[in-house]
């Protein structure tokens, strides 16, 4: 089995006024994955990702990095927060220096490095995102797309080994969803273990190549995506469907089980009702 | 959402010139306009300052107008009433024919063309920038910079609890206005304390240790301009001096 980079064990944790947010939370990370976390809007995703980079300290349970406990400590996070990094999904909330090169300073500086060392990162995050001419660009200037991307730069201008991602496409139309796809391509294929979470299924076939299924508290299931995606019935418990291309293929087979000869016909494909959960 | 002025600095042709080039000019034409004789030394420090905002920095005229349109209203506001003088019951005109009331418009709309010169070639950022190099305190820098940064995210905010209210009809007639305008104003309160308690979580997610460190851009200062600035000032307080 791979290495595990982050692992959840147990996890709890209540929202203020008693309201259950994680109900002891199990979730394993292998280094170099690339991990959905697919769940509902309000499942409490976001909470999970805070808790990952100790951001949120659990009512109970543990997580580990790297097999290990770094603390709530201030010299534990700080070591924390350099080995996994968070982008959150309001680009607003991490964007607050007036400058974009000057806002992606911001963590590199914080590790210790030299200005120089610094300037590296920031000219190489840059580069990294596609967005090396919006260096000196106001950040309140930006679109939200040059916004996402200018987030992202500046979590990975730490360069941690984990990138937490809160609903990295929320937001976005379809280029920028390509555009980001195409940026979190090479940061996998430079080794970056990333965990993002979202509720968009095609999003989590197209990229991930693990899904955790959320819901409640919990991980209900934990595997392949491929696999995971297409039970029908995991999804369906957690108010899901399965991804469009999947979907469609499914009732292939139906239709050429049942004998039927397959016709393309827009129209009356896009009145097929979708079938019902657990179909 | 962009304030007007904050467009203007951060399009213009001066964007990235030395804050202290541009602070010289700037500030050196106000202290003339301030100790020199009204006339004619704050008619020429108005033309230098215009002449510069409109030909050196590019500002379109429209824009710059705009700009000045304001503290000259304000200016003239005040002036009508050195203007004027009440006696034998009616309102006539000062014995000194409105030639005070003139000088301290003057003066007034040459100071106020100084400091909008800065204003709308020079970035707020690029100004506590430079205050911090002068001495300003880091803390207070860093405050003032989060605070211009919150002004543009409660501005988006306001602005988009107004079209939702206004696609309600929440803003026909004073009554409804009012009603929402309070209901606008209570509402971004909360709002700004939520964003700022996420602003918070994104900077200790990068390590943030009670301190903002950034790479600042260094813009060199340009010995030509300086040159320039220096010169063209002392050529208005010589001419100004030899002609009064």
């Amino acid at each position: 089995m791979a290495e595990l980079i982050v692992e959840a064990c147990g996890l709890a944790y209540c929202y203020p006024g008693g309201i259950p947010a994680l109900a002891g939370l199990d979730l394993a990370v292998a280094r170099g994955r690339r991990l959905a976390v697919l769940g509902p809007n309000g499942a409490g995703k976001t909470t999970l990702l805070l808790h990952l980079n100790g951001t949120l300290r659990p009512a109970a349970g543990r997580v580990l990095v790297a097999g290990g406990e770094l603390g709530y400590t201030r010299a534990g996070l700080a070591e924390w927060r350099r080995r996994v990094g968070l982008v959150l999904q309001d680009p607003d909330d991490q964007l607050f220096a007036a400058t974009v090169a000057e806002d992606v300073s911001f963590g590199p500086l914080n590790l210790g490095l030299s200005e120089r060392e610094a300037g590296e990162r920031v000219a190489e995050a840059l580069e990294a995102l596609g967005i090396a001419d919006l260096a000196g660009r106001a950040t309140h200037m930006l679109s939200f797309g040059q916004k996402k991307r200018a987030a992202i730069a500046a979590a990975i201008a730490m360069r941690p080994e984990v990138l937490l991602l809160d609903e990295p496409a929320a937001g976005l139309d379809h280029g920028g969803t390509k555009r980001l796809v195409a940026v979190l391509e090479r940061l996998a294929a430079a080794g970056t273990t990333l965990v993002f979470t979202t509720h968009d299924v095609d999003l989590a076939w197209s990229f991930a190549d693990e899904v955790a299924l959320f819901d409640a508290g919990r991980v209900r299931r934990q595997g392949a995506a491929a696999e995971v995606l297409a039970d029908r019935e995991a999804l369906a418990a957690v108010g899901l469907e399965p991804p469009l291309l999947l979907e469609l293929g499914f009732r292939t087979r139906e239709e050429a089980v049942a004998g039927r000869a397959l016709e393309f016909d827009a129209v009356a494909l896009n009145r097929i009702p979708t079938p019902p959960s657990g179909h | 959402m962009t304030l007007f002025i904050d467009r203007l600095a951060q399009a213009g042709r001066w964007r990235r010139r030395a804050t202290a080039d541009k602070v010289v000019l700037a500030l050196g034409l106000l202290l003339l306009a301030i100790s020199l004789p009204p006339w004619p030394g704050a008619a020429l420090v108005l033309a230098v300052a215009w002449g510069a905002a409109l030909f050196g920095a590019g500002v379109p005229p429209g824009d710059w107008l705009r700009l000045n349109a304001a503290p000259l209203g304000f200016a003239l506001t005040g002036a009508a009433a050195l203007a004027v003088e009440w006696s034998d019951g009616g309102v006539h005109l000062a014995a000194d024919h409105g030639v005070r009331a003139a000088l301290v418009v003057l003066r007034t709309a040459a100071g106020a063309s100084c400091l909008l010169l800065l204003a709308a070639t020079t970035p707020t950022p690029d100004l506590l920038r430079g205050s911090r190099r002068v001495g300003l305190p880091a803390e207070i820098a860093e405050v003032a910079l989060l605070t211009w940064r919150f002004l543009f995210l409660l501005l988006d905010a306001a602005a988009a609890i107004r079209a939702a209210q206004e696609a309600r009809l929440g803003w026909q007639g004073w009554r409804r206005s009012l009603r929402s305008l309070g209901l606008l104003v209570a509402m971004l309160l909360p709002r700004a304390m939520e964003r700022a308690r996420r602003l918070e979580i994104g900077l200790a997610a990068r390590g943030f240790n009670g301190s903002l460190p950034m790479l600042s851009p260094v813009r060199p200062v340009s010995p030509a301009f300086l040159v320039a600035a220096l010169g063209g000032e002392a050529m208005v307080a010589g001419v100004s001096l030899w002609l009064s």
